[in-house]
This record gives structure tokens, sequence and C-alpha cells, in this order.
């Protein structure tokens, strides 16, 4: 059916929230398999964030997965011309790398988010890049819980 | 079992050399592909159809090809032929027809620019949208029918939403959530009465902030510190 693959990866960022990860991420990996079954090329774009996200947050172990979740999105996200769906992938990616210590990559990422933002009049996200990027700063090392 | 009716009619369609219900068929073909996740499909009905309603100089399947067409694109995330197909139809149906359905659940004119709408969101072109979600509500509004002003809500919802506005997302998607909510009880969209005084933007501009207020109250009986409500991404 049309847009069940978005309506999983919705309920599935909605488990997240619900502070169910494990239920979270089967949810998105459903969503990404009925979004690629049914050539749901801009949703899955989405569903890849989505379990970015979920798996960022929930098992900060595997961050092999969520870097190529995040990856993933980029890829089809550039393909497709989605921007507000790239910047967020490369927040998202951004964040990983802050957390990994990887501070230039970081940089790049939150430097590519935060034009995108700007140039879209997204407010609410360049604001959460703009908070991302003062982390990147060796004065902030160590705030918000950032393993460096 | 839809499919089957509608791959017979097609037949008998072409046997008489019934351009018209051929084109009619198509349309309904394309529209039966892209509910059942199959958008390559829905595409190449759709096509079919738009290239017969051409040949014909019929309004009414163009318009439903267009829309159908637009849907398939968007699907398939090509959004740039979403949105020529989609513009065809919000540059033909002014005047007269702005509030004509051409056989779809909501008038032509709106559901139209809400796909436009969300496609054009999903490219970042938020104040091209912009413009076109506002008119939707408006011609909506002056038609008073409530699958449109649903389709109307929901894309402009669907606009605050991808671009991180969440007020203005709540605010607009809740009554969204009463349109549909009143259309399940009251399964006949015809029957639906002067909704458009009952249930509105404006009305939940008036007790803003329902959903932060649900949001606060999980926030709360989850222990977590305060407002964390965070979009998509």
């Amino acid at each position: 059916m049309f847009g069940q693959s978005l309506r999983m990866g919705w309920l599935a960022h909605a488990l997240l929230e619900s502070e169910r990860g494990t239920d979270a991420r089967r949810a998105a990996s459903e969503a990404l398999d009925l979004a690629r079954r049914h050539c749901e090329r801009g949703h899955e774009a989405r569903i890849h964030g989505i379990l970015g996200q979920i798996v960022a947050e929930t098992d900060p172990e595997d961050d092999a997965t969520a870097t190529r979740a995040y990856s993933e999105q980029i890829v089809i996200a550039s393909e497709l011309q989605m921007r507000p769906l790239l910047a967020n992938a490369h927040l998202g990616l951004a964040r990983l790398d802050l957390r990994r210590g990887k501070r230039r990559q970081a940089q790049e990422h939150l430097s590519s988010a935060t034009k995108m933002y700007r140039d879209m009049g997204m407010q609410f996200w360049l604001e959460h890049a703009e908070a991302a990027t003062r982390n990147v700063t060796p004065t902030n090392r160590g705030v918000r819980g950032n393993s460096m | 079992m839809v499919a089957d009716h509608l791959r017979e009619a097609e037949q008998h369609s072409r046997v008489l050399g019934d351009r018209s219900r051929l084109g009619s068929v198509s349309s309904f073909l394309s529209v039966h592909a892209w509910v059942t996740g199959n958008p390559k499909v829905a595409l190449e009905y759709g096509q079919r159809a738009l290239a017969i309603s051409q040949d014909l100089d019929d309004i009414g399947l163009r318009v439903r090809a267009n829309y159908s067409l637009g849907q398939a694109y968007h699907v398939l995330g090509d959004y740039d032929h979403a949105i020529q197909a989609l513009e065809r139809n919000v540059e033909e149906l002014r005047g007269d027809v702005v509030r004509r359905r051409f056989g779809l659940l909501g008038a032509a004119s709106v559901v139209s620019r809400s796909w436009l709408v969300w496609c054009l969101a999903e490219l970042g072109e938020f104040e091209r949208a912009a413009p076109r979600a506002e008119e939707a509500i408006r011609i909506a509004t002056a038609i008073n029918h409530p699958y449109s002003l649903l389709a109307a809500y929901f894309g402009l919802g669907l606009l605050h939403l991808v671009r991180g506005q969440l007020t203005p997302a709540i605010e607009i998607l809740e009554p969204a959530l009463d349109l549909v909510v009143y259309g399940i009880r009251n399964t006949r969209c015809d029957s639906w009465p002067s909704l458009r005084r009952s249930v509105t933007p404006t009305r939940y501009r008036e007790r803003p902030r329902t959903g932060h207020a649900t949001l606060r109250e999980v926030d709360r009986t989850s222990g977590r510190p305060g407002l964390d409500v965070r979009p998509v991404p």
C-alpha cells in the first residue's frame, strides 16, 4: 500500500521518542524494507535518517550502522535533490563524528548542514546545527556528554 | 478483484476501439497501481491516460491523469516531474473549474496543490510551496468541502513539519485529525455538514498549543525534563 513505509518510519520515530529503542529499530528496518520493495525512494531516504538516529541514540557502540544509514540518506537525498533531508543527514553524521572525537569531519558536516539550513530558512534545525558547532570548539570539550 | 474488473474493462475498451473509456480505465488502473504500491505501473497507466486525454481534449481525464502522474512521480522520488504534472493542474484549474472534483475525492485544484506542496517541501523549496498551500486552504474553505479541507491542511501541515516549524504544524494538523475522525464516524464525505465552522485552524488559535500541552503531559509522566519535541529527521 502506498506510503506504508513512511507511516512505519514515523511509527519508528515515535517509538524512539517513547524510549522503546528495540521496537523502534525493528519498525525502522521494516519501513526500509517496504520502501525498497515499492521503489519509494524519497521515503527510503527519510527512513534511513530515522534508522540512523535510532541506532545512534540507542546503540552507541554500533557506530557503523548509524554511519551507514546516514551515508545512504546522503546518497539518495543528493540524487533526488531533497535538500532538507540532505542537511539532516550531515547533521546526523556530524553528531556521530563528534562522539568519536573526529572534530574536523564533524566540522565539515556541520558547515554543510548549517549553510543548507540557513539557505532554506530552517530555523529550528539551524539552531540544532549551531549548538552542535559550539561543541566542536576545544573550549567546550565534553559539553553535552559527547565522548571526545 | 478491483484490478481484474479494470483489466477486463480495459480489454473491452480496446476491442471496441473506445478511446474515451480506455483513457478512463487507464486512469483508474493508475490509481489502483499507486495505492497498491506499484508506482512504476501507475506511471505507465498515467502516461497513457494523459496521452488519450490530449488526443480527445478531455479536461476531466487530463486532470485525473496529471494528478495520478504527480502521485506516482512523487512516490518514486522524481519530484521535478511530479511538480510539472501537478502544476499543469494548478494552471488548468482556474475560474469556473476551481471547485470541481473531476472524479477525485476532493476538489482537483486543492488536492493537486497539496501534493505539489509536499513535493516542493521535499526539495526545500519552501518559499514556492507556501503560497500554494495557502491557496489550497482558501479554495477548500470557500467551497467548504471536508475532504478538500483535510487535503489542504495536510499540505500546509506537512510543509511546516518538513521545515521544522512544529507549533504551526500542530495547529494545522490537529484540526485535520479532527476531520479524519469525523469522517470515519460519518463515512459519506458528502454528508459532512458545514465543518468549516466547527473545525478550523482558527478555532485552534483560540485554544493554542493543544499538541504541546499533550506533549508536555507526556514529558511529565515520562519524567523527562522540559519540552523535548523533535521533528522526524
